[in-house]
């Protein structure tokens, strides 16, 4: 029915976003773990390579130093000869503090000092080194093999890289799963919005409860007694409708039946016995109509006629029915009623062509209404007219109006006192009595229960008084 | 003709059986839908007046029984709501007529008028017999197109002789149709009345069946 605004939040997105963010910082979380294990264990790896190489190369040293003597080895470059560029460096050091043999890329001041032994940083000009620091077992030669930071943070690096493609392919797949299991659960909950939405006047429903998750259940019980207090608001507005009109009209019968009788047996009357008895029926009579149309401002202010179905509305019939009812008090007042269709304003549009929908009997109320005032209010010897005009709609293009006016020549009422006439109980003249000054409150009542309201404007001519009522309803095509 | 008015209020209850009484009717106000189901078993009616609301039971329960007990009788429903679902229920639940209240009396007599017409199969109003004509609707007897004045229960007793087209009444069904609960029935009121009309409309226009009652004649004068 409304479509939720811009201001509200969803609980599916943050339900979504909370997921999502859960599932991202656990992902984070172990990534971090994994990158922070797998560093440790690199070093460690890093570490027992280096050590080894350091092993290795002081095992070959002393057996080189043994076989081939001393100077063969000062300053013999075996990087020279390979000619490839290693990132591992090493000294070869005697105990008297001598540099006996050293890779190309080592420097010729010591790597790492020379009393200590094992694991130890350096910082070699902005350059950070991993050193081992190895002595042999005859405490003759002194091993230092190197191995630049950067090496080691270029594995890291490589290896971060990697995880975070591997993210980057993941995240849009977890949020996409997340999404698709939060509409997953949430799927019951618009099940009952589509049930919800069905409800209308004519389908005043329960909801149906079975197989609802229990988070939403209490809210639809809830809805659910609401329902049940209306449809029992309904009823008891229709029986307090029909009670009321009981109540009151059994005493008027009452009051009407005896003046009848007494009419009767007391006859014959004279002139003035006659008027009195004449007026005290007039009276119960006005007192009848007042309460008729008082029942029906009720009828029309009632959310039991807001629940009701609407029906399509036939104007053509519900003014000639209007008509009918109106002809013998017109012909009394020698007032002509006259029903102008005028088709012809707009080319093709007919009064067919409009589907109007709406409550006739409210309908043929207001139009009632204002045809008989027209012929109350009327001075004897004139004419009312009822003219249906079809409009296209200004504002939607498959919409057409159906403009129906009740114009008089009659006396009119001054523009001053126009905006008044439609309150409760005003009327023109406070003098006179005849109306219940209820008929043309009705008559709004039963526009605005249409979604519309009615205009007054000048009578035929520019003389007496009209009234404009505009129906929207939608065209057949 | 004698009525059943079935009603609650006195206000209503009261005026209107004075009014009916002086239509000429026989009426029998009851004021509970009791006292309406035992009247209807004990007596035959023209018409009869129900209400709808009543203190024992609901009018269209006091209807149902009624009709289920296979009284045929018109029936004429005064109530005050006019939904016109209630009309319809009304209707189908066996009732033949309905009266919005504050009714109008002289509408209630035409309502009754018609309701006795159509359950004697009449379609028009006036009745005939030779010269004698009967306008119920204006309470009038006419003898060669000339008016002559009855008592209403010359004019009662004439009403419904001629509305049995030929039937044979006793004279305690005319007593029935005459008079209602309460009041006096003198021992030769009827023969007085039968005496009457005969000197007004003609000796042809009531027969004499001996040993039953009275029927319509010929209507011829003499």
């Amino acid at each position: 029915m409304t479509q939720p605004s811009s201001s509200k939040w969803s609980l599916r997105q943050r339900l979504t976003a909370m997921l999502f963010s859960l599932v991202l910082s656990l992902w984070g979380l172990s990534a971090a773990v994994i990158y922070v294990q797998a560093e440790n264990e690199s070093q460690e790896l890093f570490d027992m390579a280096i050590s080894e190489t350091a092993s290795l190369l002081l095992f070959l040293s002393e057996h080189e130093l043994l076989e081939v003597g001393d100077n063969k080895i000062a300053g013999h470059d075996y990087a020279e000869q390979t000619g490839t560029e290693h990132y591992l460096s090493f000294q070869l050091w005697d105990t008297n503090g001598t540099l006996r043999y050293r890779s190309a890329n080592a420097p010729n001041n010591p790597l790492a000092p020379l009393t200590e032994e094992g694991f130890g940083w350096k910082n070699n000009d902005g350059e950070i080194i991993r050193t081992f620091n190895l002595l042999d077992s005859n405490k003759l030669l002194r091993i230092i093999v190197a191995e630049p930071l950067v090496h080691r943070q270029e594995i890291s690096a490589h290896f971060f890289g990697g995880l975070f493609l591997f993210s980057l392919v993941l995240l849009p797949v977890g949020y996409l799963g997340v999404r698709l299991i939060v509409s997953k659960a949430f799927s019951p909950v618009k099940r009952c919005v589509d049930e919800v939405n069905r409800l209308d006047s004519r389908n005043l429903n329960q909801i149906d409860l079975n197989d609802l998750p229990q988070e939403i259940e209490p809210l639809l019980h809830a809805l659910n007694s609401a329902i049940k207090r209306i449809q029992a608001g309904v009823v008891r507005e229709k029986r307090f409708t029909a009670d009321a009109a009981h109540e009151l009209r059994t005493p008027l019968a009452g009051v009407k039946a005896n003046v009848q009788l007494l009419q009767k047996i007391s006859a014959p009357l004279n002139t003035t016995q006659q008027e009195v008895m004449e007026d005290a029926l007039e009276g119960v009579d006005r007192c009848s109509r007042m309460i008729n149309q008082l029942l029906a401002l009720s009828k029309s202010d009632s959310l039991a006629a807001k629940l009701a179905p609407q029906e399509v509305l036939d104007i053509r019939k519900i003014i000639s029915d209007v008509f009918i009812l109106e002809r013998v008090r017109a012909e009394a007042k020698d007032v002509s009623l006259t029903l102008s269709m005028d088709d012809s304003s707009q080319q093709s549009l007919k009064l067919e062509s409009i589907v109007l929908k709406g409550y006739p009997t409210a309908i043929e109320l207001l139009i009632r209404n204002l045809v008989n005032n027209a012929i109350t209010y009327h001075r004897n010897h004139g004419s009312v007219i009822v003219r249906v005009q079809c409009l296209l709609s200004t504002e939607n293009s498959c919409q057409g109006k159906v403009r129906i006016s009740v114009l008089d020549d009659g006396l009119g009422i001054p523009e001053n006192q126009r905006a008044q006439i439609f309150n409760r109980f005003f009327r023109v003249n406070p003098n006179q009595t005849r109306g219940s000054g209820l008929g043309l409150s009705i008559c709004h009542e039963v526009a605005e229960l249409h979604g519309t309201k009615i205009t007054v404007t000048d009578g035929i001519n520019g003389q007496g008084l009209g009234f404009v009522l505009e129906l929207t309803g939608e065209l057949t095509q | 003709m004698r009525l059943l008015l079935i009603e609650d209020d006195p206000l209503i209850g009261k005026a209107t059986q004075h009014f009916l009484v002086s239509e000429g009717y026989a009426v029998d106000w009851v004021t509970t839908g009791s006292d309406a189901l035992l009247s209807v078993r004990t007596h035959e009616y023209a018409t009869i007046l129900l209400d709808l609301g009543l203190p024992d039971m609901d009018g269209h329960e006091v209807l149902g029984k009624i009709r289920r007990s296979g009284i045929t009788t018109p029936i004429l429903i005064l109530t005050a709501r006019e939904a016109v679902s209630d009309r319809i229920y009304n209707l189908d639940s066996g009732a033949d007529d309905f009266i919005i209240k504050p009714f109008d009396l002289h509408e209630v007599c035409a309502r009754i008028r018609v309701a006795i017409r159509r359950a004697q199969g009449r379609a028009e109003e006036c009745l005939q017999v030779g010269a004698v004509s009967l306008l119920p609707s204006r309470r009038m007897a006419l003898v060669n197109e000339i008016e002559i004045s009855l008592t209403r229960r010359e004019y009662m007793i004439l009403y419904t002789l001629m509305s049995g087209e030929g039937k044979v009444f006793s004279r305690s069904q005319l007593e029935e149709a005459l008079y209602g609960w309460g009041e006096e029935v003198e021992s030769n009121s009827i023969e007085v009345h039968v005496h009457n009309l005969r000197k007004k409309l003609g000796k042809k226009i009531i027969e004499t069946v001996h040993g039953i009652g009275y029927k319509t004649g010929s209507g011829v004068s003499e």
